[in-house]
C-alpha cells in the first residue's frame, strides 16, 4: 500500500508545475482546488450580500426607494441563487477538497482533472447569472424556485438563468461523484467506514443526495427552457400542462438541496465540538445514521413547501407528520453535540463560538420549522416574513456559522500561522448580533403578515423593518473583518503547530502546518 | 515492493475509480432524462 502511494505520486510528474495563471488553470492538486472553490464561493458571498443588502436598503423604510418592482425581484431572486449555489455549495466544496483527502489518508482527490473542470465551470455559471442583470428584460425575477408561470413569460436572463443552473448542476455533480469515489475508493488501510471523520461522512451522504436530486432540477429548468422557446407546455394549463408539476419536480429536489447545504456543516461542527470540548464525539454512529436518516427523510417532504397549491388534505396530513419525523434525528444529532460538550474540558476559541452560536440559532430554525410544518399554521404564514426568518436561521445560522467555524478551525492547517483570536471572537459576536437583529423581528414581521418579496409595505411594519435593515447592513460589513483576519493570517502570524489545537483529533493533523502541497504520497496506517 | 509490483495494484484503483465514477455519472444522466421523459411521454 506504501508502495502504491508512492506510485501514484510519481506518475503524476510532479516538479513540472506551471507558474502564475496557469497553475491555477491547469492544476489536479486538491489543496489549490480546495482554495480556489473556497475563494470564489466568498466572492459570490460578497456579490449575494451586497444584493442583499440592497434589498434591505430598499425596505429601510416603507413607499419605493431605490428600486423598481422589478428590479426588487431580480435581487431577491438572484440574492437566493447566487447564495445557494455560487457561496454555500462551493464553500463546502472547497473544505471538502481540502481537507477530505488529508483526513482519509489519501494522496489527492480520485480524478484531478475532473476536479478542476468542476471548479473551472463555475466561473462561467456566476458569469451567466451575474450579467443577466444587464441583458434586455433584466435578471429572473420568479424568486430563486422559478416557478412557472412567470419563469416562462420573463425575458432572456431567465434563458441565462437556466443556463448557469444547468453548469453549476453539472459541476455538483461531477464534484459529488469525485468526492464519493475518493472516500470509498482511495481510504488508507485501517480507515473503516466507522473510523470515517464526521465530516467525510456528512460529505459522502450529501454527495449521493447531489447526485440524485440536481439532475432532476436540471431536468425541470430544461422542461422549462422547451416550454419557453421549443413549444412544449409541460408548465402551461393551456397545452394540457400544469404549473404545479413544476412546483413538485422543484421541491423534490429543493428539500434535499437544504440538507446538501446544511450536512457538510453538521460534519464540521461535530469535529470542532469534540476537539475544544477535548472529548470524542459523543454517540458518533448514532451521528452517522442520523446524517443518514435526514437525508433519507429528505426525499418524502416536499410538499411541505406547496400546502397552499391545492392538495387534498390526506395530502397534507402526510406532509405534516413525515417532516415532522425529521425533528426525530435532527434531535438526536442536537443532543449529541450537547452531551459531546458535557463535562467537556470547554473552551471557546472562535471555531467552538461559532459552533455553539449553530447549535442555537440552527436550533431556532428547526423550531420554526416544526411551526411552519404545521398544515393549518403554515396556511396563514405561508409567503411571509415568518419563512424569510425561518429559512435564515437554518440557511445563515447553520451553513454560514458551521463554514465559519470551519474556517477558522482549519486555517491554521491551512495556511501555517495561527489567526488573531482576538479579532476573530470579535467576527463571531459581531456576525451574532447583527444576524439576530436582521431576522429575529422578521418572525414578528412575518406573525403580523408582512409579505415576502414586496418591495413596499404598511407603516406598522416600519419599525421592524428598519430594524432588520440596521442589522443587515452590520452583518454585511463584520464580513470585510473576516477578510481582514483571513488575509492577515495568510501573511503572518505566531506559527502554528502541526497539531494546531491540543483537543483535535484525526489525520490531518498528524500532518505539518501549513500542510505540504503533496500529503500521503505514503498512505498511513490507521489503528 | 518492487516496481513491477506497484503498476498493476495502481491500474486496478484506477480502474475501480473509473468504473464507479462511470456508474454514478450513468445514474444522474438517468435522473435527468428519466424525469423528463417520464412527464413527455407519461403527462402528469
Amino acid at each position: 500500500m506504501e508502495a502504491t502511494a508512492m506510485g501514484h505520486a510519481d506518475s503524476h510528474g510532479h516538479g513540472h508545475q506551471p507558474t502564475g495563471l496557469m497553475r491555477w488553470m491547469t492544476t489536479t492538486n486538491h489543496k489549490d482546488i480546495g482554495t480556489m472553490y473556497l475563494w470564489f464561493s466568498f466572492a459570490m458571498f460578497i456579490v449575494g450580500g451586497c444584493m442583499a443588502m440592497t434589498i434591505r436598503a430598499e425596505l429601510f423604510q416603507p413607499g419605493l426607494q431605490l428600486l423598481e418592482p422589478e428590479r426588487f425581484n431580480q435581487m431577491t431572486t438572484l440574492h437566493g441563487l447566487i447564495m445557494v449555489f455560487g457561496a454555500i455549495m462551493p464553500a463546502f466544496v472547497g473544505f471538502a477538497n481540502w481537507m477530505i483527502p488529508m483526513q482519509i489518508g489519501a494522496a489527492d482527490m480520485a480524478f484531478g482533472r475532473l476536479n478542476n473542470w468542476s471548479f473551472w465551470l463555475l466561473i462561467p455559471a456566476s458569469i451567466l447569472l451575474v450579467t443577466s442583470l444587464f441583458v434586455p428584460g433584466g435578471a429572473p425575477a420568479a424568486g430563486w424556485t422559478l416557478y412557472p408561470p412567470l419563469s416562462v413569460q420573463l425575458g432572456m436572463g431567465m434563458d441565462l438563468a437556466i443556463f448557469a443552473v444547468h453548469i453549476l448542476g453539472i459541476s455538483s455533480i461531477l464534484g459529488s461523484i469525485n468526492i464519493i469515489t475518493t472516500i470509498l475508493n482511495l481510504r488508507a488501510p485501517g480507515m473503516t467506514m466507522m473510523k470515517l471523520p464526521m465530516f467525510a461522512w456528512t460529505w459522502l451522504i450529501t454527495a449521493f443526495l447531489i447526485i440524485a436530486v440536481m439532475p432532476v432540477f436540471a431536468g425541470a429548468v430544461t422542461m422549462l427552457l422547451t416550454d419557453r422557446h421549443f413549444g412544449t407546455t409541460f408548465f402551461s394549463a393551456s397545452g394540457g400542462g400544469d404549473p404545479v408539476l413544476f412546483q413538485h419536480v422543484f421541491w423534490f429536489f429543493g428539500h434535499p438541496e437544504v440538507y446538501i447545504v446544511i450536512l457538510p456543516g453538521f460534519g464540521v461542527v461535530s469535529q470542532v465540538i469534540s476537539a475544544f470540548s477535548r472529548k470524542p464525539l459523543f454517540g458518533y454512529a448514532s451521528m452517522v445514521y442520523a446524517t443518514a436518516s435526514i437525508a433519507i427523510l429528505s426525499f418524502f417532504v416536499w410538499g411541505h413547501h406547496m400546502y397552499t397549491v391545492g392538495m387534498p388534505v390526506t395530502g397534507q396530513l402526510y406532509f405534516m407528520y413525515a417532516t415532522m419525523l425529521i425533528a426525530i434525528p435532527t434531535g438526536v444529532k442536537v443532543f449529541n453535540w450537547i452531551s459531546t460538550m458535557w463535562r467537556g474540558a470547554l473552551t471557546f476559541e472562535t471555531p467552538m463560538l461559532f459552533s455553539l452560536g449553530f447549535i442555537f440559532l440552527f436550533t431556532m430554525g428547526g423550531f420554526s420549522g416544526l411551526v411552519l410544518a404545521m398544515t393549518p399554521v403554515d396556511v396563514q404564514m405561508q409567503d411571509t416574513y415568518y419563512v424569510v426568518a425561518h429559512f435564515h436561521y437554518t440557511m445563515v445560522a447553520g451553513a454560514l456559522f458551521s463554514a465559519f467555524a470551519g474556517a477558522y478551525y482549519w486555517l491554521p492547517k491551512w495556511t501555517g500561522h495561527m489567526y488573531d483570536e482576538t479579532l476573530g471572537k470579535i467576527h463571531f459576536w459581531l456576525t451574532m448580533i447583527f444576524f439576530n437583529m436582521t431576522f429575529f423581528v422578521q418572525h414578528f414581521l412575518g406573525l403580523a403578515g408582512m409579505p415576502r418579496r414586496i418591495p413596499d409595505y404598511a407603516l406598522q411594519f416600519a419599525e421592524f423593518n428598519k430594524i432588520s435593515s440596521i442589522g443587515a447592513f452590520g452583518l454585511g460589513l463584520s464580513q470585510l473583518l473576516f477578510l481582514y483576519v483571513v488575509i492577515k493570517c495568510i501573511k503572518g502570524g505566531p506559527k502554528a503547530e502541526a497539531k494546531s489545537w491540543d483537543g483535535a483529533t484525526g489525520l490531518e493533523w498528524d500532518l505539518p502546518s501549513p500542510a505540504p502541497y503533496h500529503t500521503w504520497e505514503t498512505q498511513p496506517l490507521v489503528k | 515492493m518492487s516496481d513491477s509490483l506497484m503498476k498493476p495494484q495502481q491500474d486496478s484503483s484506477d480502474r475501480s475509480n473509473l468504473r464507479l465514477g462511470l456508474l454514478l455519472g450513468a445514474v444522474a444522466l438517468t435522473l435527468f432524462f428519466g424525469y423528463i421523459l417520464r412527464y413527455w411521454l407519461m403527462g402528469r
